[in-house]
């Protein structure tokens, strides 16, 4: 039952990014949350370098660079950018904001960028929400929580996204052991009262029937 | 205990049996109506509701066509009030799932040629909607989206008779709308306002989000005959009909601009901006910028503009557009033009490359391009004032004539 399940989400999830990349009208900025562990979120930006510097320099007031050629140049002025960046985000979790700090920049040789944020987060009803200002479009917001599949959300420019609960992988199933053992416990308990009862039940009937054939 | 399981896997037997039996049920006609048609409205709060709830049925059971079906006729929808083209993908993956377990499902077919409309995938949308057309050749609406579909790619003659075929079918006030904006692309802007009015007489109350449309087109069409008063008065009724509806807000904006009332059109597209950014407005905001002489943050506004069009809204055309308007990299402005020619042979796209042919002095080109832009007669200003520059330039006046290849005149229309 559960390959089946694996396979379609696969499908599923490689379906959706076919259809990301033939539309036309979208942003090319995609922005991706998980909890990666227990009381760590990961943010990564997937986006075309030119354009977020040229973004990020506008927004922060300063004069346009002459475009970058080199992937490490790049780099450099994404990663002397990021206060702007962090900026234009509003990621909070159960309402209080976050603080997200810079992991890793990387660019690859076609000036693609992931940009890898973290930031420290509740372990326990961490309702998370995405806001950013740096993106004038539509992009997707994909969010990982547990070991669920990855959810989809459009947002338009500023928009905030809906609240999603976000558990680190695992979750679920560290929850499953713990509902599985309180449920053996519980299963072994009424079976052992069972028996006991049972026994005692038939004890008491073997010794009425044995007075009553006494009786008689 | 035996005979109770044994009684039960019998009945479970039986009802999977019947279930196998029973033949398929033919979908191929099936028509789920459109939203505004039905007892469903259109408003904001019902748009909403009806996302949410039909969400809620497709998430339970994805081969659910008539719900897939109006979801995606509500993301749409929703797509052009909000601005967030995003949801013309989930509108395409919800349609896919219905489309797997019933290939030829007519409705979800000819929804997803709309989708991929929404998309700006012209190709996909026209190849869709033929092979709905080859189904069901009455169906007034695919010859809409076949019209829109050859709009958008510049093939103005095949679009006009997919228009007049699909007024003949139904005159709706789609058709109308469609056969007004013929009217526009060929100069004839009376009778163009006349039909975009018929349009907006046509739709129904319980559509406020098509009635909006209908009337944001029609000020349109006031603003572009100079008509101020008329304009405004068709932005506000749409406004009043979908409160907020950008088109509507945009408008208002273009007639206190065209009032000079710089700063109060400034307001409104910035508080668009706020909301929905796109780098239309983003540029829009930058010439009234200009025009007060911020010319600081106008630089701003451009410099967010252009970026904005390359990676989070990339329409390559219309960045080609406002790179050659703003003489702005205009080398850029020339190869994003001929990358975008590619796929749409469009009056504006043959307009931008003109201008950006034209301010890099490279006057044959321009020419060319320019007669390209003027082939269908159209009156837009901004076309007419690129054309009369570059026919000073090379020492002629404007055609003020349509080519008579395209077939379609305005009388010919009038009366369908």
């Amino acid at each position: 039952m559960k390959r089946p399940y694996a396979v379609g989400l696969l499908v599923a999830a490689m379906t959706l990014h076919a259809i990301t990349g033939q539309a036309h009208s979208l942003a090319s900025t995609i922005v991706s949350v998980i909890a990666s562990r227990p009381g760590i979120a990961t943010v990564t930006i997937a986006a075309e370098a030119d354009p977020l510097i040229a973004k990020l320099e506008t927004l922060a007031g300063v004069p346009a660079s002459d475009a970058a050629v080199t992937v490490e140049e790049r780099r450099a002025r994404l990663e002397s950018l990021f206060p702007t960046l962090r900026a234009h985000i509003d990621a909070r979790i159960a309402d209080t904001p976050i603080d997200l700090a810079l992991a890793d920049v990387a660019v690859d040789d076609t000036a693609q960028v992931e940009i890898r944020l973290t930031a420290s987060i509740p372990e326990r009803s961490p309702m998370f929400t995405w806001r950013s200002t740096f993106i004038f479009g539509a992009y997707q917001l994909a969010t990982t929580s547990g070991d669920a599949a990855e959810v989809v959300q459009w947002l338009q420019g500023p928009q905030t996204s809906t609240p999603i609960a976000l558990e680190p992988p695992g979750a679920d199933t560290h929850a499953a052991l713990w509902l599985t053992r309180i449920g053996h416990g519980v299963a072994m308990g009424t079976l052992v009262v069972y028996v006991l009862f049972r026994r005692r039940t038939s004890r008491s009937v073997r010794l009425q029937s044995h007075a009553r054939s006494v009786r008689l | 205990m035996e005979r109770r399981a044994f009684f039960l896997a019998l009945g479970l037997a039986i009802v999977a049996a019947t279930t196998a039996c029973k033949p398929a049920e033919r979908r191929s006609a099936t028509v789920t109506p459109l939203l505004g048609t039905g007892t469903v409205s259109t408003s904001r709060q019902d748009l909403e509701r009806t996302i949410a709830s039909m969400r809620t049925r497709v998430a339970a059971a994805p081969d659910d066509g008539p719900a897939a079906v109006m979801l995606a006729d509500a993301l749409l929808r929703q797509a052009r009030v909000s601005g967030n083209a995003g949801l013309a993908n989930e509108a395409e993956r919800a349609l896919r799932a219905v489309l797997e377990s019933d290939s030829e499902r007519y409705d979800a077919r000819r929804m997803l040629a709309a989708t991929y409309l929404s998309q700006h995938r012209f190709a996909d949308a026209l190849r869709e909607a033929e092979r709905c057309r080859r189904i069901r050749t009455d169906d007034a609406w695919v010859w809409g989206v076949i019209g829109d579909a050859h709009v958008e790619r510049g093939e103005y003659d095949a679009a006009f008779d997919a228009f007049d075929r699909m007024a003949a079918i139904k005159p709706t006030a789609a058709a109308y709308a469609r056969v007004s904006y013929a009217r526009e692309l060929q100069g004839d802007l009376t009778g163009a306002l006349q039909t975009m009015q018929m349009a907006a007489e046509a739709t129904s109350a319980h559509d406020p989000e098509s009635l909006a449309w209908h009337y944001a087109q029609l000020g349109q069409l006031h603003l572009e005959m100079g008509r101020l008063g008329d304009a405004r008065r068709a932005f506000l009724r749409a406004n009043h009909a979908f409160p907020r509806h950008p088109f509507a807000e945009i408008g208002l904006a273009r007639v206190a601009e065209a009032s000079g009332d710089l700063r109060t059109a400034l307001d409104i597209v910035m508080k668009l901006l706020e909301t929905a950014p796109t780098p239309a407005d983003l540029a829009y905001s930058g010439d009234l910028m200009t025009k007060l002489g911020l010319t600081d943050a106008a630089e701003r506004q451009y410099r967010l503009a252009e970026a904005a069009w390359r990676s989070d809204a990339p329409e390559p055309s219309r960045l080609s557009r406002f790179l050659a308007e703003r003489g702005r990299r205009l080398d850029d402005a020339i190869a994003i033009g001929e990358q975008a020619r590619i796929d749409r042979d469009d009056i504006f796209t043959a307009d931008a490359l003109a201008w950006a042919y034209f301010q890099t002095g490279q006057i044959e080109k321009a020419r060319t391009m320019v007669d390209r832009a003027l082939r269908t007669g159209t009156r837009d200003r901004v076309i007419r004032s690129h054309a009369a520059s570059i026919a000073r330039a090379i020492g002629r006046s404007v055609r003020l004539q349509p080519d008579s290849s395209v077939r379609l005149q305005p009388d010919q229309q009038t009366h369908r």
